[in-house]
């Protein structure tokens, strides 16, 4: 399902800067997916990732490609959520099933989740980029500006921490 | 456990129709508010190299080979090339992992622009062209000849009798007298007191905390910029009498600050140990109000100074001719502290190899 989002979203043409609609239906997920992986609770998700719409409007940027205005989306969806964890108050983590108490989850897929919940933020934001978004090290790199050996770094190390975490192996497929 | 559920769980991690509507109407209640606002363009070939922190900056002034883009798009330095990326390859596990304290002083966060993309033109893809290996460690950016052809082996500060000393060290820089001391001998480390102060010392790091929650407080028309420096030429001048300091590192996620102090005219070798043992740990609250903790690092005891091999030989001998990038740093080794090469691989692999000649790459990689 990633792979088939991914590549249309590499085959179509950049949105128009003041498309809403079209960029909330093509990056929607996307964004609000991103904005729960960094801050682990569907309510400061929710409105993290409509900030991050609101700022898109506001912006008015003009991108080269589909991929280009994700890539910024993401990287405005991270920074935001930064700035969430430094501002006010530590929010509460709310648990995936209790975030999303229709959606049947795998006790594998709750356990890898609990794992990846516990990473620092940096490394979460790492490995969310790398095995959700699949982007390579240099692209992630490049949206969170910061250089690629440290992308390289986190992500072992958040690798090494997941293991443990998982007390076996968090193995790539 | 593997990648695949957690993708498969994060598929499933979809907003509700309710969110979609709701943010819908906020977007264009946004529109609706800034009707003639002009629409910014984001160039692929220009780099907003104002959006860089000033200790990025600072950074840079001592990575001085690294390829560069100016504003038209043009080359102005040129990067040291080392290997291509590489295929797809296991992370090394390593025996000194357990005891990272080198390792994680060697290898620490670098600064991050922590802003949303620059309104005025910061182009986001802009920084695919840069260098993919700036760093704060000043052997990442060395040309291969330009190597320490001798580095040092350290003994690791850990005996009752050290530490000790240099608690009481720090309890005399407050101005106090160390009073209950302790040394566990199994975890070597140790604490005291000196006042309201809190002492405590593992790994070569000396760490200073308060009873009363702060240690210092800068003056409030400070910026958060003004309030480390002014911690650190203040406070922390009192515990780390070095040079000017060579650079800045900010980790985005943690409030805390490193400064690394070099000396003038300082050769590859002298670099790499200030980079590794000529530093500072500033931790300030959240809101960079206060600084809450300081730690800095014990310059350790030389031992005897070695023969560094190249790096081609290292690389044959940790099997990293794939590797993407490399530096030199130091990592515990027993009770020494001992130079190794690190190679990272493109698939964020790496592995430590020897850099001394007199020691076995094959038994300690």
């Amino acid at each position: 399902m990633k792979q088939e989002r991914e590549q249309t979203v590499e085959t179509q043409t950049a949105p128009a800067p003041d498309d809403a609609q079209m960029i909330l239906e093509h990056f929607g997920h996307t964004v609000f997916s991103a904005a729960y992986a960094m801050v682990k609770n569907r309510h400061d998700a929710e409105d993290i990732a409509q900030d991050v719409f609101v700022s898109y409007i506001r912006t008015k940027p003009r991108f080269e490609s589909m991929e280009h205005a994700k890539a910024w989306l993401l990287r405005v969806t991270i920074n935001k959520s930064k700035s969430f964890f430094r501002s006010a108050w530590q929010q509460k983590t709310t648990g995936i099933e209790e975030d999303f108490p229709d959606t049947p989850f795998t006790q594998g897929e709750l356990d890898v989740m609990d794992a990846v919940e516990r990473l620092p933020q940096k490394y979460r934001r790492v490995i969310y980029l790398y095995y959700i978004e699949g982007y390579a090290t240099n692209e992630i790199a490049a949206i969170l500006e910061i250089p690629q050996n440290t992308v390289l770094s986190q992500l072992a190390r958040a690798r090494k921490q997941l293991k443990i975490s998982l007390k076996g192996e968090f193995q790539d497929e | 456990m593997n990648s695949s559920e957690y993708r498969s769980a994060m598929e499933k991690i979809l907003p509700d129709d309710r969110w979609r509507e709701k943010t819908l109407e906020a977007m264009r209640a946004a529109k609706a508010q800034e009707p003639e606002k002009k629409t910014l363009r984001f160039p692929k070939k220009t780099i907003h190299r104002a959006a860089l922190s000033a200790a990025a900056v600072l950074m840079l002034a001592v990575a001085p080979v690294m390829m560069y883009r100016n504003a038209n798009g043009e080359k102005a330095m040129e990067p040291v090339q080392f290997a291509q990326p590489g295929q797809a390859r296991m992370v090394e596990e390593s025996p000194e992992e357990a005891q990272g304290a080198p390792l994680e002083e060697a290898a620490p966060e670098t600064a991050e622009d922590a802003g949303q993309p620059a309104a005025d033109g910061a182009a986001l893809f802009s920084a695919r062209s840069m260098m993919p290996d700036l760093s704060c460690n000043p052997t990442q950016t060395l040309a291969n000849d330009a190597m320490p052809g001798e580095l040092a082996v350290f003994a690791v500060t850990e005996s009752e009798e050290e530490m000790k000393q240099a608690l009481t060290g720090a309890a005399k820089a407050l101005g106090q007298t160390m009073t209950d001391f302790a040394y566990d001998a199994q975890e070597k480390s140790a604490g005291a007191s000196a006042g309201d102060y809190r002492l405590s010392m593992h790994e070569q790091r000396v760490r200073i905390t308060s009873a009363q929650g702060a240690l210092a407080k800068a003056p409030e028309d400070m910026t958060p910029e003004e309030k480390v420096s002014y911690y650190r030429d203040t406070f922390a001048a009192n515990f780390c009498v070095f040079e000017s300091p060579a650079m800045q590192i900010e980790p985005s996620e943690k409030d805390f600050r490193v400064t690394v102090f070099e000396a003038k005219d300082a050769d590859a070798a002298q670099r790499l140990e200030q980079y590794s043992f000529s530093r500072v740990e500033l931790t300030l609250d959240a809101q960079d109000d206060a600084l809450t903790s300081l730690a800095y690092t014990v310059r350790p005891q030389a031992l005897e100074t070695l023969e560094v091999i190249g790096v081609e030989q290292a690389k044959q001998a940790g099997d990293a001719a794939d590797a993407c990038a490399r530096e030199l740093l130091y990592r515990r080794t027993g009770d020494t502290l001992r130079p190794y090469y690190h190679f990272i691989f493109s698939d964020a692999g790496e592995v430590f190899v020897p850099a001394l000649a007199a020691d076995d790459a094959e038994g300690k990689k």
